[in-house]
């Protein structure tokens, strides 16, 4: 309108712009940090980190060699370990995501449009149980698994992600609740039943909470560090980020930080993949709380 | 098609609420019926009962010769279009119009086909046979051009179309409809409503219609049926409803401008209706009603109001050709339909008194609100 | 909207994502072929075979000690056909005693396996290792195990006969062992000008050479680690000891104790130079040698030596380097120490003879001949140790002979059965030796004051009846039964249609899923472990072990455990700074976020991303950035504070009563792009409307965002809070890998205190009553903001 209110919103957009940039740089340094440590010679390495000095950290002599030595490093035998473990956890990760997203998406429609007695009282205790320690089950949970004999075997790392997960089933249940009734009514006069509804129209309309289930259980399941410690005895079955704790009690030393950090990043490299690529519909679908036809 | 009768049928929610109670009606074959009545009268609750969306409490409802009391949706075979549209937001419109068609074929007998050896023939010929369906509704509803489209890029009126085809499609023994024209604007709701009084011409199915406009009832339906607090007022064609109502609800409902209903009372022999703004003299009729107090309904087109000193005139409403004249006489309001022509020199403030013509009040009991006579 | 846009846009910018989905895929494939594949094998293998299972950690040799078990392995199922030796190995000691402890307390533990000498007495004393004796007497003939090889101290240390270790059964056959002493930089000690040690040296000596070896510049003197174990050698050292004969014989107060600690406590704080500064956690213990800026390292056992091998030589930008004996003080007898690891046999194996023959197999002459070519430890067997596979002349370090000064007479060390008493001296000892946040006299007195809680607790000294398993398991059953009854019953009844029958059988059929896992993987659970709540169980024994406690669990906790209360209130400080700051810090930038700028999508990306990368890791990085020395936070506060008089503080050291918890939440501000996405969320509900309404009525925009924006997502600032709340009662992870709650208790959160108790000190039934308290403060606290929430939260139409 004026020259003034058109100077204020100039001035407020480069002021959001600075802290956009600020905030952005303070929440990249240490990944940056990392990155560029796996890149540094031990020597290098070592010095950088005690000295106190972040322009030392930069790799101006790029070591790519490092991630192939700590690749081939991890577990007992050469890349076997890296091997077993990549390949253990893309198996867990993928099915416990599917799982989940199905098992969840299910329970969520059920909770929030089946109408069923003790149906409060479900969805109330199941809110409780997000607020109980893991710690609590675990041995308890421990004793189940090796009584069902699946100690040492991939299953107690998925088996349970069929089930639901009291988070997502909640995550669905919000969203569901907000789809229009009168879509589920017409599906019902289509001639659809509960299974055919969720699954043909509960489950595509609920795209953005499906993708955040998703990306969410894939990061967790991914970076899950006490379950498959617990669960996995041999070598073979471990996942990567067990193989990265052994390979850290190794390697932990001032000596091989930059092995350590690049072992690091090797398996945080699928998370943020991930994230990049479903940035999008992830922020949505947190974001988006409704369909509107 | 088929005939859809309701006896005695009542819903009571949980906690007690009643929403609708002792409705009785028999939907013939083909005929078009419309629900109506202000918000909250129970008629979408009635409708839903019908299509099976809500649980009916009491009574019974048929549709052909069978009593669906617990029959799922589904299987009553019928289609409905609803307020809000309804369309899957994720399916494109001809995926949208397949997804009740498709879904009809069972998985069972999809199953038993495979084992019969010309499965493959027999699935061309049934998506051809779909095919044709889709694009024979989409041509009667002119949305051909738009299959491919998704929902979120349709106007309003051509998503009610294509809800509108997605019932049509099924090919159902009854159409239902809930308001499905009152989130369109005024004028493509009047186009709607031609081309839905076009479209039960040439389908001749039953079709079950909703809707808290009277104007859109009357233009539509081959019988109405008035419900009020989940009670029905009256049943009849719209003539009928029209000429003699059954109450003075639905006299004050039906019509626009809506009857006047005068408070006053018959004197002793029926002659005459006296009220606060002086005497109306009755026809013979009338005799029913005679020495008490009763509410005389006129329809505005049968007053006129002219100079006087019995009460002033309120306001003056032109509507081009017509114009409504607002007139308060003592503490009553009566509003009178003019020939915009014949409105003279009537101004707004001036003192007025109002005239009825002969045979046309009628008359209800001032406490029940029934009709004691009609065309008095 | 944006469908349809990117629906048209060209094939060649959906080029990556098609090119990342394929690469994907392929993974996914791979490894499902990979995986499916090894199961089967393993699965069509296991016919007839017996399978044993040796599980071993790694120290500092890392995979080669892998390669030499797996040899020892291989060679023993040559000899045995038929049998298999799965070889498992959890990373380093303390994983490896978390897993041995699951499997133990499974009642499935591995055939054969490591034990420290110092956790002979607890593993014993709950007969969980087999005693070998017949074993050894039942061997005759060829290949025989000579016991009589052996150094006689390394045996003495396996046998323990219910109380002292010394006599009674052989647990063990030691595998090989160390003495401890200090390595020195050859270099530096020459550029001081100082003689290398003597195998004969004292602390007088020591001493004086750190003290040269600080006078150079841009170097230490030494670094003196004071785990508890290093610190017993340096007493023992002057024959002195923290206890007494009778363990429970505390002699830490005794004036010639506190006087040898004082003048350790003189040497690191008040001399410049002399000893590190102990308050750098990266830079400390073993590593700091490699650094070439100290003189002296230990004490260490052997067990650094293939790390240190690694050094290269002076030529080479290294050092030269060698080791001497730990030192002793002129004229006072001493007692050297040993560290003895032991290949045991579990006392449920199934196979006790195979397992007895695979232990002599891991501990034969030539096994042990190339452990010791490996340079980790010291052969149990004379003979070997004496050889040159252990006197390797051609190897660093030169003075092997030095480790075999006190072989024949080093003790393993006694601890009391019970490892808290390690872990209480450990963390009090650090306070005052390694981070001087206290005084010597402080530390002792806490100390004291800790070992007397411990021993005065119900739970130490009463006698309790068993845990009454069956009758629990009845009632359970019982209950379970009675409920499922009553429910059915409940649903038989009322007043419900057919068809609304038929709609609550489908919503039981589809939230059955959870349903079920909830009563197989939740409830079961939670029953179980509110039972060990009341029970005294040790992890690491069987479940039938378990004695009926009663409220005693609860009555220690709540009444003498101060470590309880520390790390109730170290969690409340953490939890009162980081979730005000971290929401806000969320809102913040979720109202930054939202606005409209071009590149948005990255920044929120950017924001975000910490919060995707939690764990190891991660954790590792911050405890960088908090390190006092050279750490990115001090080196950034240094220049700001220095002007005004001030130093940056010492987080996680000196400092951490003050500054430990802050220090946690400053780094929860790295992760609050979970919460800073649901506001953002929330933002986007906002109706459009109501701020422009609010807008033309004259309200600018920080009344705007405290008037209509703040009120309107109050349901949503209520679920962040109740969520980080809960969160921020459950930091762990973080404080494991960056502090381990040290220094003493200061940094040790609640979970982590648990953590400890469950896994460290196995006590299982008191972690469970912890875990327990814990629920019902959460809860407690959940209602507590629920019950307030009615004041502030604005509910518009919320379906509940």
């Amino acid at each position: 309108m004026t020259d003034r209110s058109q100077q204020a919103r100039v001035g407020g957009r480069v002021f959001a712009w600075t802290l956009l940039c600020v905030g952005a740089l303070v929440m990249l340094l240490p990944l940056a940090w990392m990155m560029c440590v796996s890149l540094l010679s031990p020597e290098k390495a070592g010095a950088a980190i005690t000295a106190g000095n972040l322009l030392e950290v930069f790799p101006w002599d790029p070591q790519w060699q490092n991630y192939a030595q700590a690749l081939r490093e991890m577990g007992s035998e050469e890349w076997q370990g890296f091997r077993d473990a990549l390949a253990n956890s893309v198996v867990v990760t993928t099915l416990v995501c599917a799982a989940t997203v199905l098992s969840s998406s299910l329970v969520g429609y059920a909770m929030a449009r089946i109408p069923f007695r003790g149906r409060r009282t479900t969805f109330l205790v199941m809110l409780g149980t997000m607020m109980l320690p893991g710690q609590v089950t675990m041995i308890p949970l421990f004793l189940l698994f090796r009584w069902l004999g699946w100690v040492d075997t991939l299953l107690p790392l998925i088996v349970p992600a069929f089930f639901g997960s009291a988070f997502f089933v909640f995550m669905y249940r919000q969203f569901i609740a907000q789809i229009p009734e009168a879509l589920l009514e017409a599906a019902r006069i289509d001639g659809m039943g509960h299974l055919a509804i969720w699954w043909r129209v509960v489950l595509p309309l609920c795209q953005p909470v499906t993708a955040t289930c998703a990306v969410f259980t894939f990061i967790w399941t991914w970076n899950d560090f006490l379950a498959p410690l617990v669960y996995l005895h041999s070598d073979s079955q471990n996942t990567l980020a067990v193989a990265l704790n052994s390979f850290r009690n190794q390697y932990g030393g001032l000596r091989n930080v930059h092995l350590l950090m690049a072992a690091s990043v090797v398996t945080m490299i699928p998370c943020i993949l991930l994230f990049i690529a479903a940035q999008k519909h992830f922020v949505e679908g947190l974001t988006r709380g409704s369909v509107k036809g | 098609m088929a005939t859809v009768t309701l006896s005695s049928v009542g819903k009571i929610y949980e906690g007690g609420v009643r929403a609708v109670r002792g409705v009785s009606m028999s939907i013939a074959d083909g005929e078009f019926v419309v629900l109506v009545g202000p918000s909250g009268c129970g008629k979408s609750t009635t409708l839903r009962m019908i299509a099976g969306l809500e649980d009916i409490s009491e009574g019974t409802i048929s549709i052909g010769d069978r009593v669906v009391n617990e029959v799922e949706p589904a299987d009553r075979n019928i289609a409905m279009v609803f307020q809000n549209y309804a369309l899957y937001p994720h399916l494109t419109v001809k995926q949208n119009l397949a997804f009740g068609l498709d879904r009809r074929r069972r998985y069972p007998s999809r199953l038993r086909a495979m084992f019969d050896g010309d499965y493959g023939r027999r699935r061309l010929e049934e998506s051809s046979q779909l095919d044709a369906r889709i694009a024979e509704a989409a041509r009667m509803l002119g949305i051909d051009g738009l299959l491919r489209r998704m929902p979120r890029e349709l106007s309003g009126g051509q998503r009610q179309r294509v809800a509108v085809g997605r019932a049509i499609v099924r090919n159902p023994a009854a159409f239902l409809f809930d308001e499905p024209l009152s989130n369109l604007d005024a004028r493509l709701r009047q186009d709607m409503r031609t081309e839905l009084r076009l479209l039960h011409r040439r389908l001749k199915s039953t079709m079950i219609y909703v809707t808290h406009d009277q104007e859109e009832a009357m233009s539509l339906a081959d019988r109405i049926v008035v419900m009020k607090d989940g009670v029905v007022q009256q049943l009849g064609t719209p003539g009928e409803l029209f000429r003699t109502p059954a109450n003075a609800f639905v006299a004050g409902f039906i019509g626009t401008p809506a009857m006047n209903l005068i408070r006053g009372r018959v004197g002793a022999s029926g002659g005459a209706f006296k009220w606060s703004g002086g005497k109306h003299s009755l026809s013979p009729g009338a005799g029913a009603a005679a020495d008490r107090d009763a509410l005389m309904g006129v329809r505005p087109e049968r007053v006129s109001i002219e100079p006087g000193d019995e009460g002033t005139l309120e306001t003056v409403e032109v509507y081009g050709e017509t114009a409504d004249l607002v007139a308060r006489i003592g503490d009553q309001r009566v509003v009178a339909r003019i020939q915009t022509q014949e409105l003279r020199a009537l101004r707004e403030g001036e003192g007025v008194s109002a005239r009825f013509a002969d045979g046309h009040a009628h008359l209800f009991d001032a406490q029940s609100g029934e009709a004691i006579a009609h065309g008095v | 909207m944006a469908d349809r846009s990117s629906a048209h846009t060209s094939i060649i910018s959906q080029l990556p994502r098609l090119i990342l989905l394929f690469a994907a895929a392929a993974l996914i494939l791979w490894a499902f072929v990979h995986v499916v594949s090894r199961e089967w094998s393993r699965f069509t293998s296991r016919a007839d075979t017996i399978e044993l299972v040796a599980m071993h950690w790694s120290g500092d040799g890392g995979p080669a000690e892998d390669a030499i078990v797996d040899d020892a392995l291989a060679a023993f199922e040559a000899v045995h056909p038929g049998v298999t030796v799965r070889r498992m190995n959890p990373g380093d000691a303390g994983s490896f005693y978390t897993k041995l402890q699951t499997m133990l307390a499974s009642g499935e533990p591995p055939d054969v396996f490591y034990v420290g000498s110092e956790r002979l007495p607890s593993f014993a004393a709950m007969g969980l290792l087999m005693p070998l004796d017949e074993l050894v007497a039942a061997d005759q003939g060829d290949g025989a195990l000579e016991l009589s090889a052996f150094y006689p101290e390394t045996l003495r240390a396996f046998r323990y006969d219910g109380s002292r270790i010394g006599s009674g059964p052989l647990y063990g056959i030691p595998k090989d062992f160390t003495t401890v002493g200090f390595y020195y930089n050859k270099d530096l000690l020459r550029r001081a000008g100082v003689a290398d040690p003597t195998d004969n040296w004292t602390w007088d000596d020591f001493l004086a050479s750190a003290r040269a070896v600080g006078q150079l510049p841009d170097a230490t003197g030494a670094e003196f680690v004071t785990w508890p174990m290093m610190v017993r050698a340096y007493l023992q050292s002057a024959g002195l000891d923290v206890v007494g004969e009778d363990l429970d014989d505390i002699r830490l107060e005794a004036p010639e104790v506190m006087s040898m600690l004082e003048s350790f406590r003189g040497w690191r704080f008040e001399e410049a130079n002399t000893l590190t500064s102990g308050r750098s956690k990266i830079a400390s213990g073993s590593s700091v040698f490699l650094t070439g800026k100290v003189g002296f390292a230990g004490p260490f056992g052997r067990w650094v030596v293939p790390t240190y091998r690694n050094i290269p030589s002076p030529t080479e930008g290294g050092f030269e380097w060698d080791f001497a004996p730990l030192p002793h003080t002129a004229g006072e007898p001493y007692q050297p120490i040993a560290a003895i690891v032991s290949w045991s046999v579990a006392r449920e194996s199934k196979h006790p003879e195979l397992a007895y023959q695979l232990v002599k197999a891991l501990t034969d002459a030539q096994g042990q001949a190339r452990m010791a070519r490996l340079g980790l430890a010291i052969p149990t067997i004379r003979a070997v140790a004496e050889s040159d596979a252990f006197l390797d002349p051609t190897q660093e370090p030169h003075n092997d002979a030095g480790y075999l000064r006190d072989a024949a007479s080093a003790k393993g060390l006694e601890w009391p059965v019970n490892p808290r008493f390690e872990q209480l001296l450990g963390s009090r000892l650090d306070q005052a030796l390694r981070t001087g946040d206290q005084t010597l006299a402080e530390s002792a007195a806490d100390f004291k004051r800790d070992w007397a809680q411990e021993s005065a607790s119900p739970l130490a000294v009463a006698q309790m009846p068993p845990m009454p398993w069956r009758r629990l398991v009845v009632i359970a059953l019982v209950l379970a039964v009675v409920a499922t009854i009553a429910k059915i019953a409940w649903l038989r009844g009322g007043t419900l249609s057919m068809r609304q029958r038929r709609t609550e059988r489908w919503g039981f059929v589809l939230a059955s899923p959870w349903l079920v896992g909830f009563a197989l993987f939740m409830a079961l659970p939670i029953l179980m472990s509110l039972a060990l709540a009341f029970a005294r169980w040790r992890g690491v024994s069987t479940l039938d072990m378990a004695q009926w406690a009663g409220l005693a669990n609860f009555e220690q906790i709540l009444v003498h455990d101060s470590h309880f209360r520390t790390s109730v209130r170290v969690t409340l400080v953490y939890a009162l700074l980081a979730v005000p700051a971290g929401q806000a810090m969320a809102l913040l930038a979720a109202l930054l976020l939202n606005t409209k700028v071009r590149g948005i999508a990255l920044f929120r990306a950017a924001w975000y991303l910490p919060s995707v990368l939690a764990g190891v890791g991660v954790s590792i990085l911050w405890r960088w950035v908090f390190d006092p020395e050279g750490g990115l936070a001090n080196t950034m506060l240094e220049p700001v504070l220095r002007p005004l008089g001030l130093a940056p503080p010492d987080w996680f050291g000196r400092d951490a009563g003050f500054w430990g918890p802050p220090a946690f939440a400053i780094m929860s501000l790295w992760f609050i792009g979970g919460s800073m996405i649901v506001y953002l969320a929330g933002l986007q509900h906002v109706p459009v409307d109501v701020l422009e309404a609010a807008r033309i009525d004259g309200a600018g925009p920080v009344r705007r965002f405290f008037r209509v924006t703040l009120p309107l997502l109050s349901p949503v600032v209520l679920f962040n809070l109740i969520m980080s709340v809960i969160g921020s009662f459950q930091v762990f992870t973080q404080a494991f890998v960056m502090t381990g709650g040290e220094p003493g208790d200061l940094t040790r959160f609640y979970v982590l205190y648990l953590y400890n108790m469950a896994f460290e000190t196995y006590e299982m039934g008191y972690a469970s009553a912890l875990a327990w308290i814990l629920l019902i403060m959460i809860m407690a606290l959940t209602a507590l903001l629920l019950r307030t929430s009615a004041k502030f939260v604005y509910y518009e139409g919320m379906k509940a």
